[in-house]
């Protein structure tokens, strides 16, 4: 008998653990939070209502993220009732952490948007204008119709941008020590044929370094555009959209064919890496090693200042482009409401709260005041004394996130009026005939897989100039009809054609 | 576990009604022990197979799996559409193919070679150098190559390559080296584990039968290939079937981390995984990842039935079932 209860004491041991392993780690509220309840659900009239709130981030979650939660929470339980917890997740896992915690049905309820067409094509996000009309006034009059027009997708919208830059022009970002040491002229260049001469200057005085780089995992010419990509390259409308609704095969044009042979021929008199199509170092981490002088960009006001803290030397840009607003540069980053959430209206109601009151949005992008920044006279803000970048307990930076960054404070180092600029500067971009066409990509998924492949099989070296373009890009193009890329186009063609008759 | 079931149903007790019965009843606490593996089973490797809908599915999340439109095999179309399917399907199994050979040859060699020294230090010292490479992360291994291959500060191209007077290569345009490039580094990555094994199994060996052999006279060549080889023999082919059923899944790290995601390469790297993450990641449709998934587990399923029966046909007390 003492044998048996031993047995049946060791199985029940076992299933604790069990149990206690997969118990649910959200047992109760907060503390703190039950107090003010009482009153504040008088101040608005609701039930008191906890918004998980889903956002990627790049490095690890900041340490003080629950202080900053818990400062969010006294100024919107008072004003909505509504609490919020906030849920980073490292951009790595974020993707497949979303499939998980929809699929299963978690609760969440305001995500951050990085796939826009993906997710609306797969039944990711709820449509929010109706909400938006009711709940979120403040968001449409930051965003502003045009922006907001944008974001339709057959007439309906599932997300708004957060406000920030949502054009972008394109240059090069280079040292501007080195620019002025060499006396080099910049003052003629305004197309990427003529970084030629600013390039052999570089190369001729500088031997030890390389005039330009690349960004990590895209090619020299990866991040220079002047046409509008319609989501992802395959079939383009040249020249920033602004000439017709016409898709073409970019990679077909002359222009490209002449962008190539520019690349190539900076490849050929060692102007770019020889290692340029495996090049895993950043293109900041480069400058800063004193190993390359500059690399393309697509930039927006501040940019300098941005690139010069990162590198650590003072940038300049030389502008190869105007600033254009794309459906791509508008939906890159946005907020909206996933299919599971259980009150849209409360996700609304908060972010509404993120494009207009400045403490929210402070607090989301800089943290609390006094522990993570301080505000001098000027009324510019840096860290607090005896605070770092290193030692800061919330770092994350990442303002053009989380909702209205026009309402934030300005970083020591930046253009007081960085907003001011930032807000002319969408308003006055060039806009794509495109602006709000919203690729969706279903009907064709398996050509767009293949073709996919057989871009990244040639455009990286094509466009580091490290294959030779009157040999590889025939192949190139061969390769892409075979692999379907007519077939895109026509489609994106029908679909671009169906969206403009409802402009 | 299967081992244990087997001994109890080799004492049957003659006579007695209902066997069955008094047998659960006597080994209850066994069958007790059984369950906690049992439900960790069908939990982690049973449930998830009804997953197998996804890829007959257009997975919409308003819908829900299971209210999502059933589309048949069009999620499975991209996988045989273009003639990269020819290229990943053959790189796939080719790679795979003449891994498993290298692999089982090279590992035994070591695994003799190792039992051979009489020294036990440096038995394990070998042992711990060859199995080292085994707990490296790809990411590693990646960067170790292309400290080797890089073109601006690559030890080959700066100075092995000038010593012998060679103009220096282009290593990660070049196509025709990275077949040799890719198998060398699987083996010297994953030989030490697989060595690990042999070597446990050599040692379980009876010595008698060495003695014996030595006091016929037989050299040491003999004794391997008559005594070591043979007897090591189901574990080989245990091994070897494993592997075989993993045929048409590839070694990600190896294919895509190693070569550095080097697009002229693709001709020679591009293998089923990464064809698939490279048109996926951008429309992340989870219909089509699971097809692939799919079709990958059902060729590597039915090669495994093939092979233990051609087994079974040469030797059965070898075949695994």
């Amino acid at each position: 008998m003492k044998k048996r209860t031993g047995w049946v004491g060791a199985l029940l041991a076992l299933m604790l653990l069990v149990s206690a392993c997969g118990g649910n780690g959200d047992s109760g509220k907060k503390p703190g939070g039950e107090a003010a309840e009482g009153q504040a659900s008088q101040a608005s009239g609701q039930e008191p209502y906890e918004v998980v709130m889903a956002f990627y981030i790049f490095g690890e979650v900041p340490r003080d993220l629950q202080l900053v939660q818990d400062e969010i929470n006294k100024i919107s339980k008072a004003k909505l009732n509504t609490t919020v917890k906030l849920l980073p997740i490292n951009i790595g896992a974020w993707k497949n952490q979303m499939n998980l915690m929809m699929t299963s049905g978690e609760k969440l309820d305001l995500i951050v948007i990085n796939e826009y067409s993906n997710d609306v094509t797969k039944g990711r996000l709820l449509p929010i204008n109706e909400l938006l009309e009711r709940h979120g006034q403040g968001i449409l009059e930051a965003v502003g119709p045009d922006y907001y027009n944008a974001t339709k997708v057959k007439g309906i919208s599932y997300g708004v941008p957060s406000i920030r830059d949502l054009a972008a022009d394109y240059g090069l970002v280079v040292r501007k020590d080195l620019i002025d040491k060499h006396a080099i002229d910049v003052s003629g260049v305004n197309a990427l044929e003529d970084l030629e001469g600013v390039f052999r200057e570089l190369k001729d005085n500088e031997p030890n370094l390389v005039p330009i780089t690349n960004k990590t995992n895209t090619s020299v010419l990866g991040t220079f555009s002047t046409r509008d990509s319609l989501g992802d390259d395959f079939g383009v409308l040249v020249n920033n959209g602004q000439d017709d609704l016409k898709v073409v095969n970019w990679f077909a044009t002359e222009e490209y064919a002449e962008q190539l042979r520019t690349v190539r021929k900076w490849y050929e008199a060692g102007y770019v890496l020889k290692d340029a199509v495996q090049n895993q170092e950043a293109d900041v981490a480069m400058v800063k090693a004193g190993k390359a002088a500059s690399f393309l960009g697509h930039q927006k006001p501040g940019y300098e200042a941005q690139q010069s803290r990162a590198t650590g030397m003072e940038m300049m840009t030389i502008k190869l482009g105007p600033a254009v607003a794309k459906t791509s540069t508008v939906t890159n980053n946005m907020w909206g409401v996933p299919s599971g959430a259980e009150k849209p209206e409360r996700s609304i109601q908060f972010l509404n709260l993120m494009y207009t009151d400045k403490d929210i949005v402070n607090l989301l992008d800089w943290g609390i005041e006094g522990k993570h920044y301080a505000i001098a006279e000027d009324g510019l803000i840096d860290y607090p004394e005896g605070i770092s970048a290193q030692t800061t307990g919330y770092g994350l930076n990442m303002g053009w996130m989380f909702g209205n960054q026009f309402l934030s404070h300005v970083w020591k180092g930046d253009n007081p009026d960085v907003w001011k600029e930032m807000d002319e500067f969408n308003r006055n971009a060039i806009k794509s005939k495109a602006l709000g066409f919203t690729w969706d990509p279903t009907s064709v998924k398996a050509e767009v897989t293949a073709v996919y492949n057989v871009a990244d099989q040639y455009r990286r070296g094509l466009e580091s100039g490290v294959l030779d373009p009157d040999k590889e890009l025939p192949a190139f193009l061969n390769k892409l009809e075979s692999a379907g890329i007519n077939k895109i186009i026509a489609e994106k063609q029908k679909q671009l054609d169906e969206w403009a008759q409802t402009q | 576990m299967e081992q244990a079931a087997s001994k109890i149903r080799i004492r049957p007790r003659p006579g007695k009604a209902g066997s069955r019965w008094s047998m659960a009843k006597k080994f209850w606490p066994l069958y007790l022990l059984m369950l906690p593996g049992v439900v960790y089973m069908i939990i982690n490797n049973y449930l998830p197979m009804f997953g197998i809908i996804i890829a007959f599915k257009d997975i919409n999340f308003a819908k829900g799996i299971f209210g999502s439109d059933w589309v048949g095999f069009k999620n499975f179309e991209y996988l045989f559409k273009t003639e990269d399917a020819y290229i990943i399907t053959r790189n796939t199994i080719l790679y795979n193919g003449a891994f498993i050979v290298t692999h089982t040859v090279l590992a035994i060699a070591f695994a003799i070679l190792l039992n051979e020294i009489r020294k036990k230090f440096f038995t394990r010292l070998y042992q711990s150098i060859i199995l080292l490479p085994y707990l490296m992360s790809m990411v590693i291994v990646s960067y170790l190559v292309y400290a080797l291959l890089s073109m601006e500060t690559g030890f080959l191209n700066k100075t092995v390559l000038p010593l012998l007077g060679i103009e220096s290569i282009s290593w990660y345009t070049e196509t025709k080296y990275w077949p040799a490039i890719l198998t060398i580094v699987h083996n010297w990555k994953g030989i030490g584990f697989l060595c690990v094994i042999y070597l446990a199994s050599i040692i379980g060996i009876d010595p008698e039968y060495y003695e014996a052999a030595t006091l016929d006279g037989a050299s040491k060549r003999q004794q391997i290939f008559s005594i070591t080889i043979p007897l090591i023999a189901p574990v080989v082919i245990f091994m070897t079937l494993l592997a075989i059923g993993r045929i048409f899944y590839s070694d990600f790290g190896l294919f895509y981390q190693v070569p550095m995601n080097s697009g002229p390469l693709l001709e020679v790297t591009n293998v089923i995984d990464t064809y698939v993450y490279r048109g996926l990641i951008f429309l992340g449709d989870l219909g089509m990842s699971s097809a692939a998934g799919a079709y990958q587990s059902l060729v590597g399923f039915v090669l495994v039935i093939l092979s233990n029966y051609v087994v079974r046909r040469l030797s059965k007390e070898n075949a695994l079932f």
